[in-house]
């Protein structure tokens, strides 16, 4: 079903008028846009608003998960005594970006997960430099390193 | 109300979504700490970081079950009633306390980290 479409002769001119009636009906109804593709302001809304939905859980996701994985790094680097300045910075960065997702909005989302994946492959890099320069293993761990 | 003021209205209809999910997130880092002292009174050392992770979704769990018998509807319109009539002055205080009690709660993390540590080692 089309919005548009012209159907018969458009003008009667004789025999020959037929035939390009038929062309103008035909070049229309394949230009013509679809009943159903053009949604009102109401209906765009609703569709904004259930992406929108979509987009706040998954940062909800997103910020609980990274809470999570804070303390139980936080909670496994003490009980293994490698406890060290990373630690602490890798959960106060964790617990910083669950926290900025919440206050900032789900705008905040794309660049707290865009920041931890950075973080993360600069972690690798600097994790090792960083606990030499400040380190704070002997003071905040009470057992042995077990691992 | 201290989490509400923390919240900014970014005009999406989540500011009451948002002020649950903030409680949530200071109540499992408040309830981890305080499983880290009942892991190290029990001396129970477990070497796998899935375990912890376990730990951290059952608080994740608790606090959800919390926060959502406390805060529903009726509690969030009496919220927005009450930040209403607070004045500015007040409401910059209440964003302090707010980003206080996510430092404290931190620390605190830290803190039962560090006693776990110490409870382990009275076992050793």
């Amino acid at each position: 079903m089309h919005l548009m479409s012209i159907s018969g002769r458009t003008g009667d001119n004789g025999g020959g008028g037929s035939g390009d009636g038929n062309k103008l009906g035909k070049l229309i109804s394949t230009i013509s846009i679809p009943v159903g593709t053009m949604q009102t302001g109401f209906e765009t809304a609703n569709v904004l608003k259930a992406g929108l939905k979509d987009i706040a859980i998954g940062a909800k996701v997103l910020g609980k998960a990274s809470d999570i994985l804070a303390v139980a790094s936080i909670g496994h680097d003490f009980a293994t005594g490698t406890a060290n300045t990373s630690t602490l910075l890798n959960g106060f960065v964790l617990v910083g970006g669950a926290v900025a997702i919440g206050v900032i909005g789900v705008a905040a989302a794309p660049w707290v997960a865009g920041f931890g994946v950075v973080y993360g492959i600069g972690s690798l890099i600097f994790e090792k430099p960083l606990n030499n320069a400040f380190d704070m293993s002997g003071s905040i761990n009470f057992i042995k390193p077990s691992n | 109300m201290v989490f509400y003021c923390l919240v900014r209205n970014d005009q999406t209809n989540t500011v009451h979504a948002r002020t649950i999910y903030l409680i949530e997130i200071f109540l499992i880092q408040v309830f981890f700490a305080f499983s880290e002292i009942i892991i190290g009174l029990l001396n129970l050392r477990f070497s796998s970081f899935i375990y912890y992770i376990a730990i951290g979704i059952i608080c994740s769990i608790l606090a959800y079950l919390l926060v959502n018998k406390k805060y529903n509807k009726g509690r969030g319109q009496e919220v927005v009633q009450k930040y209403s009539e607070l004045i500015s002055r007040r409401k910059v205080l209440l964003v302090l306390l707010g980003i206080s009690l996510f430092i404290v709660a931190f620390i605190f993390l830290i803190l039962n980290g560090m006693l776990m540590s110490y409870l382990f080692s009275l076992h050793e």
